[in-house]
Parts: C-alpha cells; structure tokens; sequence
C-alpha cells in the first residue's frame, strides 16, 4: 500500500497537521507535572513520532474514510490527574452490569483506588506511578495515536496473571474519560494497560469505557499470551455523545494459545479502533469479532490486522454493524498468512444493515498470503432488513415498529451470542440490551 | 354460536397471478378443520392472507373475524393485530432471528398480547416459570431459551418451536401451514400433543397438509380438499382416508 509519507519526493510530503494544537497542551502537561523520570522518556519518545508525523491525513491509505482534520481546529489539554478528593460522580460513568471478578477503574488514565476492587488469586496488578517500575512503551507502532498516547499519559497499568491461573469471570476494566465542558477544548484522555498472561494461564478480561464533557480519548492496551494461554478479552466503547475515540490494541498469542476480543462500538460521535493481532508460534488461535452501532451523523471505524507468522495458526473474525440515518461506517480488514505459516486458517466477515438510504458503510476485506497450503476466505456484506423477517415478528403479535428494532438489535446481538466465556457472553449481551434500548432507530421505520 | 371466522368467495394474487379464486371456508369455536389439496392449490396461500402477509392481494371477496362477539374485517387488520386478537400461523418455514433469544421473543410477544388485551404482562420470574411449563410439554430442553429464535435448530426443533410459541400464545384461531412435513414420528407425536392439548371450546384450530397422516393423530371434525383455488370438496374425516387411499385425481376431473 503506498501512503503519501512513503513518497519519493520531498517536495510532496506534508509539514505536519495539527502540531499547533497539540504541542501547546503537550508543553503545558510538561510544565504541570514533572512525573519520573521513566514517564519523561516515554512522553518524549511519543513527542518525537507526532512532531515528525502530524495527525493522520485523509490521502493515507488506512484513513481514506475517517477524517481527524477537524481535531487541528479545537484546543487540546491533557486530561487532568484527578486526586481523590477532586472525584466526579461514579455515576456519570457506565457500568458493567455482568457478574465479574473484580473492577479496576481508571480516570483520565489513573487508578481510583475508591472506585476499584480487584483481589483475584494469581494476578497482579500494577501502577508505574506507584511502584516507581519502569514500563516497556512502544511509540514506534500502530498509529501515532499510539504517540499520542505514549506522550499525554499519566500512567502504565500492568496486569500479570501468572502462569495456570485460572479467572473465568471477567475483571473489568473500566477507562472513562473526564474533560471541561469548555467550547472548542477538547481533553486528550490516555489510559496505557499492559496484560501478559503466563503459560497455560486462562484469563478474562472487559474493558468498559465511557466519559463525560469534551474529550478524546485515545487508550492503548497491549496483550500478550503464552504458550497454551487461554483469554476472552472485550473493549465495549459506551462513550459520551460528542465524544472522540482512537483506540488501539494489540494482542499477541503464542503456542497453542487461544484468544477471543470483542469490539463493542455502541456510542460516542466518532469511533476509530486500531487492532493488531499477531499469532506467533505454531497452533495460536484468534477469534476477532466485533459490532458497532450508529445512528445520527455518528462515525465508526474498525481497522484490524492480523498477521499469521507460523504453521496451523486460525484466526476468524465477524464484525457486524446498524447504521441508521446518516451514519457512517469503515471496515477495513487485513489478513497477512506469512510464507511459513502453512495449513493455516482465516476467515473474515463483515455484514452491515443499512437502516436508512443516507448511511453509509465502506467495507475493505484484504488479504494477503505468502503460503501456499491454507484456507483463507473473506466477504462482505451490505443489506437491509428482510421483509420475512419482519413479517415473521408482526405474526407473533409484536407490532411492526417494536419488530424492526428488534431485528436490528439482533442483527449485531448476534456478535455477543458468540462470545465463548460464559459469563462474559451473559455480561455482554445485558450490557448491549441496555444501551441499545435507548437506540430508537425511529428513521428506520419506513425504510422496509 | 357465532362463526370464528367466515371466508367468502375469496379471490387473492402473488405478483399479479391468481392464487385463490373463489374460497369459501366457515370455522366455528372448538372445530378442527384439515384442508388438504395437490401441490400449488393454494394452501399456504390461504394461510399467508388469514395471518396478514404484504406480498399476497386480496382481489375479491371477505373474511369475517369474531372479535368481542362482533364480526370484523380481518382483512383491515395488521399482522400484530390479528395476532394480538387470536389468530396464528405456525410457520412452514420458520424465520431465525439471530441474536434475539428465544425468552426474550416469547415473553415480548406475549406481553404485547396482553397490553392489547389490557391484561396485567407477567414479569420476568413469573413468565420465566410458564414458559418452563409449556417446554415441557413440548419435549424441549430449557437451554433453547437461552438460544436465539430458531437460529440453528434442525428442521425438526423448528417446528416443535412454533409449537411451543402456540402453546404460549394459546391463540383462538391456529393455523398450522404444514407442521407435519419434515417430521419423524416421534416428533410428529410431540407436534400432535401440542395441538391437542389447545384444543377446547372456544378454539379453532386449521391443519394445512399434503398427508393424511398427521390426521391419525390430530382428529378432524372437517376436512376439505383445495384444488385450483377454491374448496372442491368437503367431509368429515373419512374423506381424509379415501384421498390416502385414491389420490386427489378423480376430485380434479
């Protein structure tokens, strides 16, 4: 794929978009807080990336569809390091309603310690800040909102669950985000969770996200899987209305180890979700599933990367997704099979109910195989409700209204009956109920 | 008695071609009525209007509906509303409905009965129990509640499905469009002793089918043969046996 920063050119490259907005908060950060010295490296090591990088452009290939122009126009601020006593409301922020074995909460990218309780036998987890370790961040991958985050951070939580553990309910997670109401200032908000799960441990993981006022957030999670691991991880994004998400994650899954994540898109102005998965050894597997759901002029955007490096490696992804009134949607899926990951498996699927003919959806399946013995299969798909359908719900006596949106429920719900923790699958679904019936779909209705 | 449901002269079209061309049928309270008939007569057809489908035009002709011992036109009601007052369909080919469990559908469908019926809606817990009730009866295992409608089930726990949403619904007006087919014994009998066990004084019950076998163990009181549109023939269950036994040939003479 050529970008424009490959160009040969220099002439044609770009000065950097969005560096007037983004080094003022960034030197204010600095001047405000001092943190250690680890934290200065990690900021600046970010710092050098965005200054040569600028936000991404509309003419890179992996943007084509999802514009961060807009973001050069607002005022940014770091997110605030709120102490205790400065505490918003818990109940501004979403909750996980499923049974789980712990809650962390993170605000702006710090631990509450009052808002969190999580002693499960056999996995610690850690504060950079706190325990003054030095955390291994990488600014040099992903999208420079990986800079981004490296350089507005405030802290890095580990979490290390040690090898044969086993955790079947979920410890959840919870990122939220809190900026000022102000007009045109947008709070950059950037929680970093490293997860390294030993050999043969299994692992269950949610991460819930949402905030209030004016922000985006940009978190990053990096999860790494031993041989014979097992992890149900899931990122359910319940952001605030004018909210802006740059999520990146990246799992990497080792000898016969077995993964499942789950993106839930469910709310927020404009979602873009970087996933990266890399199956390493021989006999790793990963199902990537995802759904999203958008209605207004809302905006999602899933980009996932899976990468096949070894023989007898799967991977299998369905992402399914509503989009409703002027809504847009970016699916952009690449599968690379490496030349010695033979008799590997990929399979990916993307399907799109369109609710109304002014959204929009862009699907892009890619892929790549450099092996000769594998079964790879892509395809997508792009419709509207099926007639039968919902003629089938009205025969049931549910009225043609209540039908449609049942089905368009469905349709994504669909995603969260696969998930193949049990308690997670139960947690997930009431969690998808609850937030999609605040999800009217009112534009939809004379579009059967 | 009043009729439950009157059909007269009924002449209806599926994309411009005429289906049913001249239907006459009268259903009372507590009958049991088998309408047989070849291949494309018209059966599911028949079926598809009583239940409210857009795609079937009614060009000529009436059908009556007792609601509130008053004869209406069924024909200007919707699809819910005719569900919500007592009629419904088993599906020959029932829809999967992914991602929306079986609970959820049943007890939306039935709450929805009973806010048109301005009866109290059963909560979870209370719903949860007489829905366990009506499994049973049905011979179904309570993990298809948890299981999204029909999405995956073999040909066979379909239609055992739309029998379980009958028993649940308990409809005045049921109209199984060929239930039986597909079936093997053991499941036809299941099928069968949902049915029967719906069946009572102020209920209608309508079998669709192209064999006389679901008969020997669901007794009807009328059976009719549909042929080109229209009812050619009507008996008691004897006719039944004698169409086993002689084909539908010398009725298309």
């Amino acid at each position: 794929m050529k970008t424009i920063s490959t160009g040969l050119s220099t002439s044609t490259k770009r000065a950097p978009v969005g560096l007037d907005v983004i080094e003022p908060a960034y030197l204010a950060l600095l001047r405000e807080d001092e943190g250690p010295a680890w934290l200065k490296k990690v900021r600046e090591a970010g710092a050098k990336r965005w200054r040569s990088e600028g936000l991404p452009s509309k003419r890179e290939e992996k943007w084509r569809y999802t514009g961060t122009a807009f973001l050069a126009e607002a005022n940014w601020i770091a997110a605030e390091a709120l102490g205790e006593d400065d505490l918003p409301s818990r109940e501004l922020f979403p909750t996980y309603p499923g049974e789980a074995s712990g809650e962390v909460v993170l605000l702006n990218g710090l631990i509450v310690d009052s808002w969190s309780s999580a002693m499960i036998p056999g996995v610690t987890i850690t504060s950079s800040l706190h325990h003054s370790i030095e955390p291994m961040v990488a600014v040099d991958r992903g999208s420079v909102f990986e800079a981004l985050n490296a350089s507005f951070m405030h802290d890095v939580i580990t979490i290390e669950v040690a090898p044969g553990t086993r955790v079947e309910k979920p410890l959840v997670l919870s990122q939220f985000a809190f900026g000022e109401d102000h007009l045109n200032e947008w709070a950059i908000a950037c929680p970093r969770v490293h997860v390294i799960v030993g050999k043969g441990a299994e692992f269950a993981l949610v991460e819930l996200f949402g905030g209030e006022g004016r922000y985006v957030h940009a978190p990053v999670i990096e999860i790494e899987l031993a041989d014979g691991a097992r992890v149900s991880h899931a990122r359910v994004s319940i952001e605030g209305e004018s909210a802006v998400r740059f999520g990146s994650a990246r799992l990497s899954v080792g000898r016969d180890a077995f993964c499942e994540t789950y993106q839930f898109s469910l709310s927020g102005h404009l979602l873009r979700e970087d996933l990266s998965v890399l199956l390493t050894l021989p006999g790793a597997e990963a199902v990537l599933d995802g759904l999203y759901v958008a209605s207004g002029s809302r905006h999602v955007d899933h980009s996932t990367s899976v990468e096949h490096l070894s023989p007898n490696t799967t991977s299998a992804q369905l992402y399914k997704g509503v989009l409703a009134d002027e809504a847009r949607g970016v699916f952009s899926g690449r599968v690379r099979i490496h030349r010695d990951a033979q008799q590997s498996n990929a399979a990916q699927l993307n399907n799109t109910l369109l609710l109304s003919s002014k959204a929009e959806v862009d699907t892009k399946p890619e892929l790549e195989i450099d092996a000769d013995d594998v079964k790879a299969s892509h395809g997508a798909t792009i419709g509207q409700l099926d007639a039968e359908h919902v003629f089938y719900l009205q025969a049931r006596s549910i009225p043609r209204a209540d039908a449609i949106r049942m089905l368009a429920r469905g349709f994504v719900q669909d995603v969260a009956f696969r998930v193949r923790n049990p308690a997670m699958n139960e947690g997930l679904r009431e969690i998808v109920d609850v937030v999609l019936a605040g999800e009217s779909f009112e534009g939809a209705l004379d579009g059967v | 008695m009043m009729n439950l449901i009157e059909i007269k002269n009924l002449h209806a079209s599926v994309d411009g071609k005429p289906v049913l061309k001249g239907l006459d049928l009268i259903v009372k309270p507590g009958e049991v009525h088998a309408i047989m008939g070849p291949n494309g007569s018209g059966k599911s057809t028949l079926s598809k209007i009583l239940a409210g489908h857009p795609a079937y035009e009614v060009t000529e002709g009436s059908v009556k509906y007792e609601v509130n011992l008053k004869m209406k036109d069924l024909l200007e009601m919707a699809p819910e509303e005719r569900a919500q007052e007592g009629v419904f369909l088993a599906f020959q080919y029932p829809i999967e409905v992914p991602g929306v469990s079986n609970l959820t559908f049943l007890r939306t469908a039935f709450n929805s009965i009973c806010r048109h019926q301005g009866v109290e809606e059963m909560n979870e817990d209370a719903f949860s129990k007489f829905v366990r009730t009506k499994m049973k009866m049905v011979s179904m295992d309570e993990r298809f509640l948890d299981r999204a409608v029909n999405t995956g089930f073999s040909g066979g726990e379909k239609k055992r499905n739309e029998i379980l949403q009958m028993a649940v619904l308990s409809p005045r007006l049921a109209i199984l469009d060929e239930t039986d087919s597909g079936l093997d014994i053991d499941a036809l009998r299941i099928v069968a002793d949902g049915v029967n066990k719906l069946k009572g004084p102020d209920r209608a019950i309508v079998l669709i089918t192209h064999y006389q076998r679901l008969l020997d163990y669901i007794v009807p009181d009328h059976v009719h043969v549909l042929a080109g549109g229209k009812i050619v023939e009507s008996g008691d269950k004897s006719l039944a046996l004698k169409l086993e036994e002689k084909g539908y040939d010398w009725l298309l003479q």
